[in-house]
Parts: C-alpha cells; sequence; structure tokens
C-alpha cells in the first residue's frame, strides 16, 4: 500500500467531533498517514454550553512546527496541508510564516498541495477573533493555495459581497478570483430561495463548467463539525482525483456528508426519545464509518447545473 | 451498538505512539474515544530530537477532566492511561478516575503504568509512588507492565518464576486487579535463550501462562501503546461471550499478539521498502537505532496500513504454556 502523508492544523477537543477530530480519523480511514497540530486543547466544543481547557500557545504552536521542520521535509513527505480552525490571529500567523517558509523555500518540483478552510464563522456571526481575517487574506493571496472551502458567511467576508441570489454568487466567486486567484473553491451549502445547494469552481475547466452546483436535501438542524469533516472528505476526493475538482468530485462528498448527518440525526433523535433534535453536537463519524469507502461519484451527477458567465 | 472510551496519554503531530498508537484502532473498531493529550510534541522522543510541552495540571488537565466527568456527566465502557509526563499529572488523574468509577463500576479500567523498559526509567522517580497510589484505590481493572514497571511497582527483581509469582499475586491480591498481562519477560530465568521475550498473564483464578514472543531486531516506539489499545478492544469484546476470566483473558492477548506480529512484520517489510527505495540500496538488514532519526523514521509503526489486521477475531496464532510447566523443567 502507497503511503499518502498529509499534515492537518485544526483544533483538539477531548469530546465530541469538530476540528481536528472531525477531519483525522476520516482521512486515516481512506490510508492517509495524517500529521496533526492542535490549535487549542479543550474538553469540547462551545455548542455544549460550557467548556474547559485553552488555545494553545503561539509558542507551542511554533515549537511544534519547528520539531517537526527538524525531521520531516515537509516538500517530499507531505502531499497534502490543511487548515482549519485556528482560535486567534497569532496561531493563524505562524501557521502562515512556517507555511509559506516551506513553500517559498521550495527547490523541489514535488510541493504539497494546501487547502485551507478559513474558520470564522457561520450564519451572520464571527467565532473567532475579527484579527483573523486580514490574516486569512493574506494567505489566499499567497498564491500557494490550490482549494478552499469556505461556508457562504465566510464567502461573503472573504469577497466583500452579500450572497442572496446566483448573481450574487457568481459576483462574489469572480471577486475571489481577482482578490487571490485560487484555482479551487468549495461550498459545502449555500441557501438560494429557501434552497439549499453544494458549489464547486474549478478555474481549469472550460468556459460555462467553472461553477456548478448540485440541489442538497436540508436537515433542519445544526450539526457542529459539519464544515471540518466536509474539507477532511474533500481534501481526499480532490487528492484521489489528480487534484482536480469536477462535479463527481463535489458530488460523491456531498452525498457521503448528507448519509453522515443522516445517520447522525437519527442516532441524536433515537437518543433523546425526541423528534424535536434542533442540533447535533456530536457527528457519529466512527458508527458511520463504512459510509466512507463507498463509491458515490455518479450518484447524484444527473442533477448537476451550471453557472454560466464566470 | 456504540462503545465508548477515555484514552488519557501522549500526543505526538509525527508519528505512532500513544494515542496516535492507540486511538485510531480502536476507532476502526467501532470505539468513540474521547482522548485527552499529556503531552503535546512534535514527535516521540527516539529521533533525537523533540520539540513541544506537556499539559498544564491546573489551567488545563484538572479543568478537562472535570468538564467531562462531572459537567457532562459522559459515561464510559472504558479508560485506559498511558504515557503520563509527571507526577502531578498523574495525581490528578489517579483522583479524578477514582471518583469516577467509583460511581461508574461497570467502567473497565486499563492501567499502563509507562515508567520505562530495560532498567532505564523515563519519567520522574516520583511517578513511582503516584502509580502505587492509584493502585491502592483498587480501582484497576487491567495492568499492562513490561518488567521493569512490574519491578518498580512491587520494588524487587523479577529473577525467578517465583519472585514472577508472587509480584503478580501482589497485583491480584493487594491491588485487587483482575487482568494482569506482563508486555516483556527477559527470557534470562524461563529459557536462557536471548532472541525471545515473554509476555504472561494472570487472572485471580487461573494459572499464569506465559507467551514467547519472536524479537525483530529492531527498535520500534508505540508496540506497548498498541497493545493496550488492542487488549482493550479484545478484552470487551471476549468478556461478553464467556464467564471464564482466564480464558476470556488467554484468547484476548492470543488475538493481541498475533495482530501485532502482522503489525509488526508488515511495519519491517514497509520500513526497507522506504529505505531501498529512497537511498538507492537493497538492505535487507536495515534496523531501527534509537536516536538516529534517519533509521528511525522508517520505523514508525503502520497504523494506518495495519487497520484490516485490527478486526482479528480468530483464536490466536500462539500457544501459551503454564509458568508451571517450565518450573517443573
Amino acid at each position: 500500500m502507497a503511503s499518502k502523508n498529509l499534515l492537518t492544523i485544526s483544533s483538539h477537543v477531548s469530546h465530541g467531533y469538530v476540528g481536528n477530530r472531525a477531519t483525522v480519523f476520516p482521512l486515516q480511514y481512506y490510508g492517509w498517514d495524517v500529521d496533526a497540530i492542535n490549535t487549542t486543547n479543550f474538553s469540547n466544543h462551545p455548542g455544549f454550553g460550557t467548556f474547559a481547557g485553552k488555545a494553545s500557545p503561539p509558542e507551542l504552536v511554533n515549537d511544534i512546527f519547528q520539531g517537526l521542520k527538524d525531521i520531516v521535509d515537509f516538500d517530499e513527505h507531505y502531499d497534502l496541508i490543511l487548515t482549519g480552525y485556528s482560535p486567534n490571529d497569532e496561531v493563524l500567523q505562524i501557521i502562515y510564516n512556517q507555511l509559506i517558509t516551506v513553500f517559498n523555500s521550495s527547490s523541489s518540483a514535488k510541493k504539497p498541495q494546501w487547502i485551507v478552510d478559513p474558520v470564522l464563522g457561520d450564519n451572520g456571526r464571527l467565532y473567532v477573533s475579527e484579527k483573523v481575517i486580514p490574516v486569512y487574506k493574506a494567505i489566499l493571496s499567497s498564491g500557494f493555495v490550490t482549494l478552499i472551502t469556505p461556508n457562504q458567511f465566510e464567502l461573503e467576508i472573504l469577497s466583500d459581497t452579500k450572497i442572496t441570489d446566483w448573481d450574487s454568487i457568481k459576483t462574489a466567486l469572480l471577486k475571489i478570483q481577482e482578490l487571490y486567484n485560487i484555482p479551487n473553491v468549495v461550498l459545502s451549502s449555500v441557501l438560494i430561495d429557501g434552497e439549499m445547494y453544494g458549489v464547486g469552481y474549478s478555474a481549469e475547466a472550460e468556459e460555462g463548467k467553472r461553477v456548478f452546483y448540485f440541489p442538497i436535501t436540508q436537515i433542519h438542524c445544526h450539526f457542529n463539525g459539519c464544515g471540518d469533516l466536509f474539507t477532511a472528505l474533500m481534501a481526499n476526493a480532490f487528492y484521489e482525483n489528480k487534484n482536480k475538482l469536477t462535479p463527481a468530485v463535489l458530488g460523491d462528498v456531498l452525498v457521503k456528508l448528507n448519509l453522515i448527518l443522516e445517520h447522525s440525526y437519527k442516532a441524536e433523535v433515537e437518543e433523546n426519545g425526541s423528534t424535536e433534535v434542533k442540533s447535533v453536537k456530536s457527528l457519529r463519524i466512527i458508527s458511520s464509518r463504512e459510509v466512507l469507502l463507498e463509491d458515490n461519484r455518479e450518484d447524484i451527477i444527473g442533477r448537476v447545473s451550471y453557472l454560466v458567465g464566470v | 451498538m456504540s462503545k465508548s472510551v477515555l484514552s488519557i496519554q501522549s500526543h505526538v503531530a509525527h508519528g505512532y505512539v500513544g494515542g496516535k498508537a492507540a486511538i485510531f484502532p480502536l476507532q476502526t473498531q467501532g470505539w468513540d474515544v474521547d482522548n485527552i493529550n499529556t503531552v503535546n510534541f512534535s514527535n516521540h522522543t527516539g529521533y533525537g530530537s523533540v520539540k513541544g510541552s506537556a499539559i498544564d495540571g491546573t489551567s488545563e488537565l484538572k479543568p478537562i477532566l472535570d468538564q467531562l466527568f462531572n459537567k457532562l456527566h459522559l459515561q464510559y465502557n472504558a479508560i485506559i492511561t498511558g504515557y503520563i509526563p509527571n507526577s502531578e499529572l498523574i495525581g490528578i488523574i489517579s483522583d479524578n478516575i477514582s471518583q469516577f468509577k467509583k460511581q461508574h463500576k461497570s467502567t473497565l479500567y486499563l492501567l499502563d503504568p509507562v515508567m520505562g523498559d530495560n532498567n532505564y526509567l523515563y519519567v520522574d522517580e516520583s511517578c513511582v509512588e503516584e502509580y502505587k497510589k492509584i493502585l491502592g484505590n483498587k480501582l484497576v481493572d487491567i495492568i499492562t507492565p513490561n518488567q521493569f514497571e512490574l519491578e518498580l511497582i512491587v520494588g524487587y527483581k523479577i529473577t525467578s518464576p517465583l519472585t514472577l509469582r508472587t509480584a503478580i499475586d501482589t497485583l491480584h491480591n493487594e491491588f485487587n486487579i483482575k487482568y494482569v498481562v506482563i508486555t516483556s519477560l527477559n527470557s534470562d530465568f524461563i529459557d536462557q535463550k536471548q532472541e525471545r521475550i515473554y509476555c504472561a498473564i494472570s487472572t485471580p483464578h487461573s494459572h499464569i501462562q506465559l507467551f514467547k514472543i519472536p524479537i525483530i531486531k529492531s527498535y520500534f516506539t508505540g508496540v506497548g501503546d498498541l497493545f493496550s489499545a488492542l487488549l482493550l478492544d479484545k478484552l470487551y469484546i471476549n468478556m461478553n461471550l464467556s464467564e471464564d476470566s482466564g480464558a476470556v483473558l488467554s484468547r484476548s492477548v492470543n488475538q493481541v499478539l498475533t495482530i501485532m506480529s502482522k503489525t509488526l512484520k508488515l511495519t519491517h517489510t514497509m520500513a526497507l521498502q522506504e529505505y531501498n527505495k529512497t537511498t538507492q540500496k537493497s538492505s535487507n538488514s536495515l534496523v531501527g537505532k534509537i536516536n538516529d532519526g534517519d533509521t528511525m523514521k522508517y520505523f514508525e509503526l503502520r497504523i494506518i496500513q495495519s487497520r484490516k489486521f485490527f478486526d482479528y477475531v480468530d483464536d490466536g496464532e500462539f500457544h501459551p504454556q503454564f509458568l508451571s510447566d517450565i518450573e517443573s523443567i
């Protein structure tokens, strides 16, 4: 079995599945050797109402990068680098500095693909310090990022465009290209006229096929860690498709995500004995692990639409 | 059926020791694993260089345990503890688990008293006393020391079948531990052959058994951590199939050793392949050397690639002997 090596930098919680806890296991199950740097050391995510622990001190994150660099050649070793939740701008700045040094000094033909989930907030609300925003903008402008996975709110902030309809999505994606020139953008869900869609943008696709989207079944419930899991699934599917984002890749990931969310929802309903479940605090990633290994690339491919004019 | 375990051990960003060796195997077998990282290191110490730090007791470990146990009121089918870097942290873990276990008697507690190996102590000496305090609370169900760690706990050297028997009896009788597994015993007093080590197992109402383990001549790390995680999984399954604790432990250890053997063989094969590919050599005798990052990096346990081995449920490929049979030779 060939080795695939990935570095993921995101939050750690002892209980529940968000941040690295939502990304590491699925990627390992896909056969990735996953190196993980934790940006937090929390008992659980704040969605439980209370939590304990603390954010990783910036010096610790820096030290661990340094320690890794002492034993691993980043260019040679890593196929993918994933960055997710950073609790503050100091930690994100260190991640930026450390990775930029790697990419800038790279003399090797082989370079890791850098996938960034610009974690800022959701549903109109920031859950990190706003000082993080300029650092993300610098990261995206670096020219080294292959794929980003913002949610609707994050896309709005990064593109400075309010999203209300397909025209504004078009504007936002064009703006992302103009500002950062990112070759691949994926949105796990956007809400347009009460309907939910998953949207992909691939710069290298031919004109008229660059932006594609699928309608997705809405589950009226909040799932903590959903975005982190989505990014992990996307990272693997993208890599396995030779670093190309296509409707089949997006369709595959959307189907799997939906199956895991449905399974988690049902489990929550069963455990609570109530049908009024408004939030699922812990995704049932372990008990739905077999979903990961299915091939869903063709499942919804017939339902793809394209947005012309991008 | 969902099963949950709280794992308290080390985290390394790169490589497979502590939590990185234990968590994934458990997850593949359906365990929801909550984990507290006792250290955050870049890699294990076998590379000769390492960066990172231990978790802080007052601002992290204590409040996190309190949150999980007393605020979220989480239930666990099992708790497993491994490498804990200092006595303050061992004390906090001991206090919290004791309290938890008193209210949740059915939660299985596996303690791997990670202190050292081959007469070398890699934690502070004060840890020995803290581990003895945990044991004194009589709440440990499964223990997996190596020979050196057993010696530290009982306070004397294991030099004969009799000292081994006495030490194991202490674990059963004084500390009320049901499942005892001494993960690696030097063969000196058993058969004088240096190329083997032994694994000794015991329950209160069965005779001590020995498993002969062939040695792969290389330095691997994380082996003990993987062993304990797999043991927990197999014991948990087998306990639900049989009441005979001696037979349950013997079967479980046999299964675990079989998986370990497959995993180590794969690790060794892949290490050679990668080494030869990278260095353009055709070695078949590469060994991982401690404090040598250049060879060590090839000898990280292939935990990910060994996924297919972890669900092994057959009888096991080993043939245990009774200690009493050896004594009579």
